[in-house]
């Protein structure tokens, strides 16, 4: 028998499923570092926290603001630093993904418009189950004047 | 044991010891052990840089004389470079700042990044990339790779362009991000290794300093 309430609510989880966030990932200390004037790549960093009983994996990222988003994890090999792709962001079921300076970070390619400190960015994230979610990043010049400023946020 | 013996025995190891201290302080000796226990390695005998021609920022000649008269911490790196180039040269900043603000003697060291990727890093892109971390930094690069190995071979710091392909523009430049120290004799006098935490530079730095003053 046909039910009208449960075919609208059919109906809306298939049409706001690619934008729904996953429940129980939140996203925090999003940030990206404010490019140099002359460079065309720049870092985010965030911490996403898995609150579910199973293992989350987020397999891409993308942004209007930039023509391509990377995963890389910065790394020390035979006195050599260097940064190695990964496929993706694994976060462990009730575990935190920490993306930080000289460590996992996502490597922003060519920005549309050069961003400046205090600037906010979308940057959507596919997760391994089709779902994605959108957060949003707030753009952060680092330095010695407002390095601590940066510590209190 | 009485406790008036005890503190007169307490007393008696702190100044023997005091003693001991100062004395192979002043010996030149101890000044070795001290260093290592330092995150730093100090070379035990500073080395001497052999002539190197870069130029700087500001389109100005940069050679081995150049270092002379001021302590100089070098890194290397490439203006590319998401995350350690810019991480490494704020915490230069921080140090910088910090040695402004509460050095005695007002001794603030040059902080200089040699460019890695001198295709890309010209001295026009230096001169707009150097000065957003600090105004006082030095950055030098030259015309070809040839010319800053001429730095980096002496300096022990690898590092490797590593292009898809030829036409490769968004290459990565894997290096050192190890920071080295420069004695105002302009020889090469210690090296740090990433990462780097600027309160432990600025002290450790404060020591070689001091024990190099002494010798």
């Amino acid at each position: 028998m046909f039910n009208f309430k449960n075919a609208i609510a059919v109906l809306l989880i298939t049409l706001t499923s690619p934008f729904v966030v996953a429940e129980n990932l939140t996203i925090d200390d999003a940030w990206i570092r404010e490019a140099p004037p002359v460079s065309r790549v720049q870092a985010a960093y965030a911490i996403f926290k898995n609150d579910q009983s199973s293992d989350i994996e987020i397999v891409s990222a993308s942004s209007s603001a930039f023509k391509k988003i990377e995963f890389h994890k910065t790394i020390s090999e035979n006195g050599l630093t260097k940064m190695r792709q990964q496929a993706s962001i694994a976060i462990s079921a009730k575990e935190s993904a920490v993306l930080k300076p000289e460590g996992m970070h996502m490597m922003l390619f060519n920005p549309v418009t050069p961003l400046r400190a205090g600037e906010k960015v979308d940057i959507n994230f596919k997760l391994s189950n089709g779902n994605s979610m959108t957060s949003s990043f707030t753009v952060k010049k680092v330095s010695g004047s407002d390095h601590h400023q940066h510590m209190h946020h | 044991m009485s406790k008036s013996l005890f503190i007169t025995l307490i007393l008696t190891i702190i100044a023997v010891v005091s003693i001991v201290g100062i004395t192979l302080y002043q010996s030149g000796r101890v000044d070795r052990s001290d260093l290592d226990n330092l995150s730093a390695t100090v070379f035990r005998v500073p080395r001497i840089i052999s002539p190197f021609e870069l130029t700087d920022h500001t389109n100005k000649t940069f050679t081995q004389d150049s270092l002379k008269g001021n302590w100089s911490f070098i890194f290397f790196g490439y203006t590319n470079c998401p995350d350690v180039c810019p991480n490494t040269l704020s915490t230069m900043n921080v140090m910088a700042t910090n040695l402004e603000k509460n050095q005695p003697d007002k001794v603030v060291p040059r902080f200089i990044m040699v460019s890695v990727d001198p295709e890309r890093d010209t001295v026009e892109i230096l001169s707009k990339y150097i000065p957003y971390f600090n105004n006082s930094f030095i950055g030098l690069t030259g015309t070809s790779s040839t010319q800053i190995d001429v730095i980096t071979r002496q300096f022990g710091i690898p590092y490797f362009i590593s292009k898809k392909s030829p036409d490769d523009a968004e290459y990565e430049v894997q290096h050192s991000g190890a920071i080295l120290l420069v004695n105002p004799q302009g020889n090469l006098h210690a090296l740090f290794s990433a990462p780097h935490d600027p309160a432990k530079l600025i002290n450790e730095f404060n020591l070689i300093r001091y024990i190099h003053e002494q010798e």
